[in-house]
């Protein structure tokens, strides 16, 4: 049967299934050409990610090893196979694959290679470089958002040969810095400096993308006490204050304001609008958002955050905000008495700070951790995605079964523990999770209870609020010994050398320090500069995937990270991290490579 | 037969699981673009640039910060540019943004009304005062969108030949103000 | 052709899709599709052929008198619910009644007729092709919450309408159609896209048309000032893809305006037609059949609390007095409904847009008469051997409403109002979802075409009868397609909530989600029928990790994995 004949033959039998799959490509080895249909029948109904067309995605997913079926985990869960696996796939009998069909399988797995694609030069290979005059304006407009004036002292300077466009964008850059917390108002500069620290606030809370506290029973109250970008004000503040390291961002209780300044102060809250007026005359607007009509202002003022324009980042004090009541939501009104720190963090920097414990809760108000349905997996799967840049699984299916208990534990009843596949992506999150397991969040209505407001406006402005169960008072935890044991969180995951990584550590402090010992957290920050600056998206998990098979463009990259990374864990400067970034190659091409590098 | 020749050329092609880069042109957001217009058009053009620009951050990126502004009862606002026009999403606009239909359509009508409106076209064309030659006023307002290069006197010739006499500069901003070049910082 | 940038092929195909060049075979389909694979989701070669439409009712709406089946048979064990009704009767009150169509225990609102196009269905005919999933436990409480769940089951990130919209190649990827309030908070702000797509949402106080295709209808610009543009970007590597998105733009704005904008107002007014026509016969419904008199004061009453007596009575906080409550829907409109649904069929028909977001409108204009706030009525005793009654408070006096407006969310929505204005609103919503689905097959797009009928969770009737709170433990969701065929009912449902965790823990069956043996022991995700609509639209799961419900079995057709059986709980 030669390809052609393949080909069309597969052709017609896919357009004949009502959900269409992918065809072959041309190519196609004939022992893949005979799996593909198996799977695709068997398989892909359950397995939605078995659609793969290729043998390549097969050995990149780590599913197969090529040449040995024996260590190939897909092998190795099919039923009826020589190899001593889990043995129970496909789940329905009446679906096992046939003996014929199994040794079709070993085969394929038998002869599988990786293939690496040829290079498709057809882009050009001329290097548009921009002039300095173009370089200022580019970097000027990715620091501030805006244009200088064509009066700026930098652009005379570089039109007269003074100066060149990347010792104007460096000075730039070393402009942003903070006098004691704060912007110094006296700066010549100051203007520019505000646009910019605006500007990194900003881009430093993209990176997080949860954000609203408007969750369970639209707990808009809780805008008033945690700004939900704060979590970047570590960064920020890392990147305008020589003196604050990096890491520190992982580090610590101490949680940090805006500073914020403006000429008078704000009669309004962060709230949507309710569009009705209630007796007595209540009514409160949004600064957020449309169908606001006529704005009335709301007292008390906003006085737990500032407002105004952002100009620097302070600690925030301790001992101010103390809480003795929470709740676990405005139906049971039964409150928990506790003690706690509104403003105190748990550890790890922004790891552990209220904001983003809250933002990242993934439960039910109230819920208590007890190792097992329950536990603080939001969080931690979070924290992968925002400060490694890495997307469940980060472990191989090979590796989950290390950490799979051998026996079955009466105790424990959890279906996923059971799955290798489950547990691929359980192992990481879980063990992470371990650090967090006295936190939960109630809820307070601190802002409610200071006004003279109808039931259901109470119930919309509610506060809440992470705490430590161990700050709960006369309490009955529900797995005491859990609650109170020693049991250890590890950090679990393969790394950007494709190394498997297990650190052991007690709780979030413990935490940030495993992870500012690993390169990944500095090669992702590294990663989202560079996509800011250049617009050219990195898919981290892929590119880590496809490392055998990596094109020019991507071999560039994956070195610039890996240079990006280790420049920073030494240095831990935010600011070096930008110039090494202006300092690329491609930072001064026209179009940032996308004539040389995109295919 | 055709058909399936073309087909295995380009499945040929994507053979490989797919790239993990992608390049993309690299937008200004929408405060970006309104620093760059607000300089050229003035004081006049904020109110054009709050309706046809500013609620837009979805097209054009730029995301809102409400902490920022500033509403007093008695005594007025500030930092409105800040405002979450369309509500809480607008926190996570994206920081730059793509070429798009919607981002085409929306910087028409926006250039439309900056060009056609007389305050604002009046005040661009300051920067040309002190100009004696057309050709150099050409040259002079194309630098106000690009500042860092040139138009070549065969550009300059192609837009006079090209251009309505009547409403030259009225033309020539619009159009300006629509290419996309600038857009990118 | 292999040089041109993938987005500026995509754009240059919408162009090929606008001008109605679409057969699958198409060369210029195939190479875009092809090189149209996006960097970030590897799996997906198609261009996406199928379009979602999803019709979401926030504030959630009881469902049972419509598309939430608590009795999948005629034996299926089942708690009586006194608000849980769907007939009326002056002799034996209210009662849980059905009519078996499809296979199922089917609403008696399935068995009314409707006229449309000439022919005669039933309205059970809607679910003819569909699949009904319910019992679905959403895992917390809260509209906004679960209303962005709806189209991002994983908060902050991708959303199906986000996911669509990047293998989507038509001109306006997401149209997102707003309602009055809460619409970013909800479903349409949960958007999000890898490619950093954008939806575009109209207001519901804007001109559908007009919003869409409006802004540069005036526009003057003559073509060789686009050689002009094209000669400001000079040398910019993305010239290509510029010209492409403007060519796009102008073609979309300019092309065929007023012959577009005159096939939009024939759409508004069909289905304003079938609007006042399904108005004009409503008073031949079963449930309009019989006279619903409301209680009148005095009345004995042991209880001084007036909910006791008069809590099916209640409306927005207080007690209607209507002598006979079909009046309320007397002059009842629905605002918006027969623009939404004419700009989708419009929009679909016209391949200008793959994923449409239908925010509905609740119905307005409803009629109160003889209406008491809560401290107007009091407890007398006349004489001590004489039962106490409730009474109007002398020196108050009853209001009369005709401009009310409903509230889906209807906590404080009494029995008689919830079974006239929600049996009334179904009825009248149907005539346009079946206009609409039988115009999409008469245009063969019924089979490419997902109709996901959504809420954010079931409701759970307060003892009382006053209203119903959120039953966030289960929730339905119906999707209507011809790919289907037959009716598909899934999910284990308890007959009576198995945990004291509501305060309306005495109430019967409504739908609070049961465990499958199929899933382990687990009760449905949301993320399962996300899965399934995937499945569905050919497309992978955003969350793949929570199977489709269904599969393709190759000798048996579509098959469900998991059954739909009432779990009898009771104590």
């Amino acid at each position: 049967m030669n390809y052609f004949t393949v080909l069309i033959i597969l052709f017609f039998c896919f357009s004949c299934n009502k959900k269409p799959t992918l065809a072959l490509p041309s190519g196609t080895d004939t022992h893949f050409a005979k799996v593909f249909p198996i799977i695709q029948e068997k398989c892909v109904s359950c397995h939605s990610e078995m659609i793969w067309n290729t043998t390549n995605q097969w050995i990149l997913s780590d599913y197969i090893i090529p040449g040995n079926p024996k260590q190939s985990p897909f092998f190795l869960s099919l039923r009826g196979t020589h190899v001593k696996g889990k043995g129970n796939m496909p789940i329905d009998k009446q679906e096992d694959l046939t003996a014929e069909e199994l040794s079709i399988v070993e085969n394929w797995i038998l002869t599988a290679k990786l293939i690496k694609p040829k290079s498709n030069n057809t882009a050009s290979n001329e290097k548009k470089i921009i002039s300095d005059l173009r370089l200022f304006y580019r970097c000027y407009g990715h620091l501030t958002q805006a244009r200088p004036t064509p009066s700026n002292i930098f652009i005379k300077k570089i039109k007269n040969g003074e100066l060149k466009g990347l010792d104007a964008c460096n000075k730039l850059v070393k402009g942003m810095k903070f006098n004691k917390n704060k912007l110094d108002i006296n700066n010549i500069d100051f203007t520019t400096q505000k646009l910019m620290l605006r500007n990194f606030q900003s881009l430093h809370s993209s990176w997080f993308p949860n954000y609203n506290f408007a969750n369970n029973n639209q707990t808009w109250g809780t805008f008033e006490f945690f700004d939900p970008n704060d979590v970047a004000l570590y960064i920020t503040r890392s990147l305008f204050n020589d003196q604050v390291p990096f890491k520190e961002i992982f580090s610590g209780e101490v949680t940090y304001s805006a500073i914020r300044k403006s000429e008078f102060k704000s009669d309004y809250l962060v709230y949507r609008s309710k569009l009705e007026l209630y007796q007595p005359m209540e009514s409160f607007l949004l600064s957020l958002g449309q169908d606001a009509t006529k704005p009335m202002p709301w007292l008390p003022r906003p006085k737990y955050l500032e407002r105004g324009s952002l100009v620097g980042v302070t600690a925030t004090a301790m001992n101010q905000n103390k809480i003795n009541i929470g709740f676990i939501s405005d139906a049971v009104r039964k409150p928990i008495k506790l003690n706690t720190d509104f403003n105190k963090g748990f550890g790890g920097g922004l790891l552990g700070s209220p904001g983003y414990l809250v933002l990242n809760f993934g439960n039910n108000l109230g819920t208590i951790m007890e190792d097992g349905q329950h536990n603080m997996r939001t969080w931690s799967k979070g924290i992968f995605r925002d400060l490694f840049c890495r997307d469940l699984p980060v472990i191989k299916i090979s590796d989950s079964k290390n950490y799979m208990d051998e026996d079955d534990d009466e105790d424990r009843d959890l279906a996923f523990e059971k799955s290798e596949q489950c547990m691929q992506c359980h192992v990481s999150i879980d063990s992470m999770a371990i650090s967090a397991k006295n936190v939960t969040v109630l809820l307070n209505n601190l802002i409610a209870a200071e006004l003279d407001l109808e039931d259901m406006d109470k119930v919309h402005l509610q506060t809440m609020f992470p705490v430590s169960t161990k700050n709960l008072i006369n309490f009955k935890h529900p797995n005491l010994p859990y609650a109170n044991g020693n049991e250890k969180a590890y950090l679990i995951y393969r790394n950007f050398y494709d190394k498997l990584i297990e650190k052991e550590f007690s709780n979030i402090e413990g935490l940030g320090k495993a992870m500012t010992d690993q390169i990944d957290p500095y090669i992702c920050i590294s990663k989202r500069y560079f996509e800011y600056f250049t617009g050219i998206k990195i898919n981290l998990n892929q590119l880590l995937k496809r490392k055998k098979i990596h094109d020019a463009g991507e071999t560039k990259v994956y070195q610039l990270l890996e240079k990006l990374g280790l420049e920073l864990k030494k240095h831990q400067n935010l600011k070096l991290l930008i110039l090494s970034i202006f300092n690329t190659e491609w930072y001064h091409l026209q179009d940032f490579g996308y004539n040389q590098y995109r295919k | 037969m055709i058909k399936i020749i073309i087909m295995i050329f380009i499945f040929s092609s994507s053979a490989i699981s797919a790239n993990s880069l992608m390049f993309q042109p690299r937008m200004g957001n929408k405060y970006y673009v309104n620093s760059v217009l607000e300089n050229i058009y003035g004081p006049e053009s904020k109110i054009i640039l709050q309706k046809a620009l500013l609620p837009y951050s979805d097209f054009f990126g730029g995301p809102c910060d409400p902490y920022e502004v500033v509403l007093s009862k008695k005594k007025g606002s500030s930092g409105t540019l800040y405002k979450c026009f369309n509500g809480m999403p607008d926190l996570r606009s994206h920081m730059i943004s793509q070429p798009s239909t919607l981002r085409t359509m929306q910087m028409k009508n926006l250039c439309q009304k900056l060009s056609q409106d007389q305050k604002t076209l009046k005040f661009s064309l300051k920067v040309l005062n002190n100009v004696k030659e057309f050709k150099d006023k050409i040259q002079s307002y194309y630098h106000s969108f690009y500042p860092w290069d040139n138009l070549s006197n065969s550009e300059i010739e192609n837009i006079i030949k090209t251009l309505n006499k009547k409403y030259f500069w009225k033309t020539y901003s619009e159009l300006l103000c629509q290419s996309e070049r600038w857009q990118i910082p | 052709m292999e040089d041109m940038p993938k987005n500026n092929r995509r754009d240059f195909n919408k162009l090929g899709l606008m001008l109605g060049v679409n057969t699958l075979l198409d060369p210029l389909t195939i190479l875009s599709t092809a090189q149209a694979q996006s960097a970030l989701n590897n799996s997906n070669v198609g261009a996406l052929e199928m379009s979602y439409v999803q019709i979401n009712l926030y504030g959630s709406p009881s469902r049972w008198y419509f598309d939430s089946i608590l009795k999948p048979k005629e034996f299926s064990p089942f708690k009586k619910e006194e608000m849980i009704s769907t007939t009326y009767s002056k002799k034996s009150g209210f009662q849980y009644e059905h009519i078996n169509m499809h296979g199922i225990a089917a609403p008696m609102l399935w068995n009314e007729n409707i006229k449309i196009l000439n022919q005669k269905k039933n309205i059970g005919s809607l679910f003819e092709n569909s699949m009904i999933i319910r019992g679905c436990n959403m895992g917390a409480d809260g509209h906004d919450l679960n209303s962005r769940k709806l189209v991002a089951p994983f908060s902050g990130e991708v959303s199906l309408t986000g996911q669509l919209s990047d293998l989507s190649h038509l001109p306006l990827t997401t149209v997102q159609l707003m309602q009055k309030i809460s619409s970013q908070a909800s479903a349409p702000g949960a958007f999000k896209s890898h490619q950093g797509q954008s939806p575009v949402n109209i207001k519901h106080s804007q001109d559908y048309f007009q919003a869409l295709f409006g802004s540069v209808q005036k526009e003057k610009t003559q073509s060789n000032y686009s050689e002009i543009i094209k000669l400001l970007n000079k040398n910019s590597s993305h010239k290509p893809l510029f010209q492409s998105t403007r060519a796009n733009a102008k073609d979309l704005l300019k092309k065929n305006i007023n012959l577009l904008s005159g096939e939009y107002e024939e759409l508004v007014k069909k289905y304003t037609t079938i609007i006042d026509q399904a108005i004009g016969t409503l008073s031949k419904t079963f449930f309009m059949k019989e006279k619903l008199g409301g209680i009148e004061l005095p009345i004995t009453s042991t209880n001084a609390n007036p909910h006791s007596i008069l809590g099916p009575q209640m409306f927005s906080g207080y007690f209607a007095g209507n002598d006979d409550f079909r009046s309320m829907v007397k002059k009842i409109e629905f605002p918006k409904m027969a623009e939404q649904f004419a700009i989708s069929e419009f929009l679909i028909k016209n391949k200008i847009t793959s994923s449409i977001l239908m925010m509905m409108i609740p119905p307005e204009h409803l009629n109160i008469e003889n209406a008491l706030e809560l401290d107007q009525i009091s407890q007398v005793r006349i004489k001590n051997n004489i039962e106490p009654k409730l009474v109007r408070k002398k020196g108050t006096k009853s209001f009369n409403e005709s401009d009310e407006e409903f509230n889906f969310d209807t906590h404080q929505t009494g029995h008689y109002p919830d079974f006239i204005v929600n049996n009334t609103y179904f009825y009248v919503f149907s005539h346009c979802l079946l206009m609409f689905k039988e115009n999409l097959r008469k245009i063969k797009k019924m089979d490419k075409t997902i109709i996901h009928l959504t809420t954010e969770f079931e409701r759970t009737p307060k003892i009382d009868q006053a209203g119903s709170d959120h039953g966030w433990q289960g929730h339905t969701s119906t999707i209507i397609t011809d790919k289907l065929s037959g009716l598909h009912l899934m999910g284990n449902i308890y007959t009576s909530s198995p945990y004291f965790e509501t305060p309306n823990k005495r109430v019967g069956t409504w739908g609070f989600g049961a465990p499958h043996q199929e899933l382990k022991g687990r009760h449905l995700s949301y993320r399962n029928i996300m899965s399934s609509m995937s499945y569905l639209m050919g497309v992978d799961s955003i969350t793949s990790i929570d199977p489709s419900l269904i599969y393709m079995d190759k000798t048996a057709g579509l098959k469900k994995r998991i059954s739909a059986i009432n779990i009898d709980n009771q104590r």
